[in-house]
């Protein structure tokens, strides 16, 4: 008779690593959005003028100047709450790609940068922010393929 | 109930976190109000350059003695109280304001 043995991999994680690794990287995109938002907010003002200077949106800017805002808070709302977790990826790394989208374009389109970031990230250059969203959309994308695996996220 | 018990772990651990987040937040931007201040730019008979943000009139090009401030709140350069104080009115409103010499 035939047996078959299972080899772990000395890197393999249990369910319980996978989902705490989940939720730590939950965690970070909460605490990023919470910061974007409260700062966006905070000096309302200030990102909204900043935002009326960028001629591709400029005329929109008062209402983009609310609902990015309101859109980070719904969605740390959605990452705050276990059973929405995954909504919240996925709304978090839609969100990202256009934040992403929108620095690529400034970056090859517009010869003045304006800034309206917050706490560390002020200290960085358009690319590198560039690289920073990137790695944030890496981050979520991973959480949702180890969540996945085990459906350790729920739907 | 195991699982309950520990969805509400991870909701006050991320409610612990926002409530980090947003209090550092409110500590560092009471930081960067006080640095706010405009760019000076100085008129060479060609182009406007960037003198930089601390005012001097002395940046400012002789003969065309002309500068322009660009206001600022996107950008955290730092000026003086004093030079802040030495500075005549502008001429013009809003982000580009006009100094003449």
């Amino acid at each position: 008779m035939e047996s078959i043995t299972h080899k772990q991999s000395a890197f393999s994680l249990t369910d319980k690593t996978k989902e705490w690794i989940v939720f730590g990287i939950c965690l970070l995109c909460l605490a990023l959005f919470a910061s974007a938002a409260y700062q966006k907010l905070a000096d309302h003002e200030i990102f909204y003028k900043g935002l009326s200077k960028v001629s591709l949106i400029g005329g929109a800017a008062i209402y983009i100047a609310w609902l990015v805002p309101i859109a980070e808070m719904l969605i740390c709302l959605l990452l705050l709450i276990p059973t929405t977790q995954k909504i919240g990826l996925y709304s978090f790394i839609s969100l990202m790609t256009i934040f992403t989208g929108y620095i690529l374009s400034m970056l090859l389109w517009t010869e003045k940068l304006p800034c309206h970031c917050n706490l560390i990230i002020e200290k960085l250059s358009w690319a590198e922010h560039l690289w920073f969203n990137a790695g944030f959309i890496a981050l979520a994308v991973f959480a949702l393929w180890l969540g996945k695996a085990k459906e350790l996220i729920k739907k | 109930m195991k699982n309950l018990s520990l969805n509400i772990k991870k909701i006050a651990l991320s409610l612990m976190v926002v409530g980090l987040v947003v209090g550092f937040s409110a500590f560092t931007s009471v930081e960067k109000q006080t640095k706010l201040a405009p760019f000076y730019y100085g008129f060479n008979g060609v182009e406007y350059q960037l003198i930089g943000s601390d005012y001097d009139p002395n940046n400012c090009i002789s003969g065309t003695e002309r500068c322009v401030v660009e206001s600022p709140d996107d950008t955290n350069p730092t000026i003086s109280v004093s030079a802040a104080a030495s500075l005549p009115s502008p001429t013009g409103n809003g982000h580009n304001k006009q100094y003449d010499f």
